[in-house]
């Protein structure tokens, strides 16, 4: 028999004819199940740890806090950097007694199922195929769960820096883009721009720097370079997607 | 037009305008996972920092679109999150095990693959051979 398939369209939209990165929601894919949203303060020695005693190894999206209360992802951390094992998500912090927020998922860092878990909520709950959404506790044998939600799309925005050298040869620019939200959401922020393609932020071995942050009025979009690493005009384009769930 | 509304485990609010309390709104896209992949990527024994040496895979996800990719590199029991360029850097096993050596990875997206290059770090260290897992999810959205 052949599993039900459960769309929900966007106000104004299909569902059975809009494509399928336009629904609001499709119950034919998986999802990254939040299973734990927290805010945590390293100690004294800018170490974090955060047990999650979940046996396997989670997907998990981190935030730091900046001394002037904005948020930032950590795009250059030397060696070490954000890790998780089977037990517990290991943070290396900025500054010492610094606040981070970290979002654990469900899904295993490979997005396998599993069994033994008992961590299954929610009143809406679609299952992977094979799996009985009504028996399974496991929340990886799980497309969706209702308990701890996923992340929800507030809108795709591009924010372009167009960089300006002063008289010396070097630059230091910045867009700031008003979300309306009134408090810090999640994000994801993506680059495009001279010498590099399209990925995930950028941070060493490049002679300027390109950065973001986040509070709860504005994300702003930042480029500064050394003497003549860039040209008068140099176009960075910032590819973000802002979310509706909280870092604070 | 009817909405579709599905509270979080403990909030009780259905009228509430914060759409973070809830697990599912109709007004919204939930983040979707379009695929879950990974490619290993071996960086040979005798890799060099300032020799240009360096490894690359490719994970095919063939959306069409450059989407919304959320990746980690898996290496000795643990999964490091990707947060940047040149980033993680990950202590690896070294040939000369009184010379630390690392390994850092660069990781980009164009509309039919995830591109990933690691090369080691600490200049004139020679790392042994180390093969690295990097996972990714692709979120059905596109950056642009």
């Amino acid at each position: 028999m052949t599993a039900p398939i459960f769309k929900i369209a966007k106000r104004g939209g299909d569902a059975l004819t809009d494509a399928q990165k336009d629904l609001a929601f499709d119950s034919s894919l998986d999802y990254m199940i939040i299973l734990e949203e927290r805010t945590d303060t390293s100690d004294g020695s800018n170490n974090l740890q955060i047990t999650h005693s979940l046996g396997y190894i989670p997907a998990f999206y981190t935030f730091f806090e900046a001394a002037d209360g904005s948020w930032y992802r950590q795009l250059e951390t030397g060696l070490g950097g954000s890790y998780a094992d089977s037990t517990k998500i290991y943070i290396q912090t900025d500054e010492p007694n610094q606040r981070v927020r970290t979002v654990i998922f469900a899904n295993s860092q490979d997005n396998s199922v599993g069994s033994g878990r008992n961590n299954a909520s929610g009143k809406l709950r679609v299952a992977k195929p094979g799996y009985d959404a009504e028996i399974e506790t496991d929340l990886r044998r799980f497309r969706f769960a209702s308990g701890g939600g996923v992340f929800k799309i507030k809108e795709n925005k591009v924010l372009r820096v167009t960089v300006h050298l002063d008289g010396s040869g070097y630059s230091d620019d910045s867009v700031t883009y008003a979300h309306g939200l009134g408090y810090v959401p999640q994000v994801y922020v993506f680059l495009s721009g001279v010498q590099i393609p399209i990925f995930q932020f950028i941070a060493a071995g490049m002679s300027y720097n390109v950065d973001f942050t986040i509070d709860a009025t504005n994300l702003t979009v930042h480029v500064a370079s050394g003497e003549y690493a860039l040209s008068d005009g140099d176009i960075f384009d910032f590819n973000a997607q802002i979310l509706l769930d909280k870092i604070a | 037009m009817a909405v579709i509304k599905i509270l979080k485990d403990g909030e009780t609010d259905i009228e509430s305008t914060d759409i973070s309390k809830f697990a599912l709104h109709s007004d919204y896209k939930c983040q979707k996972i379009a695929l879950a992949t990974y490619v290993q990527i071996t960086l040979p024994a005798g890799s060099t920092c300032g020799n240009g040496d360096s490894a690359e895979g490719v994970i095919n996800h063939n959306l069409g679109y450059i989407p919304i990719f959320f990746p980690f590199v898996e290496f000795g029991g643990k999964g490091y999150e990707a947060t940047g360029n040149a980033n993680p850097q990950i202590t690896v096993t070294p040939v000369n095990p009184n010379e630390p050596v690392g390994a850092a990875f660069d990781i980009w997206a164009d509309s039919t693959q995830l591109h990933i290059t690691v090369w080691p770090t600490g200049f004139g260290e020679t790392a042994g051979n180390n093969t690295f897992t990097v996972r990714c999810f692709f979120i059905e959205d596109e950056i642009i």
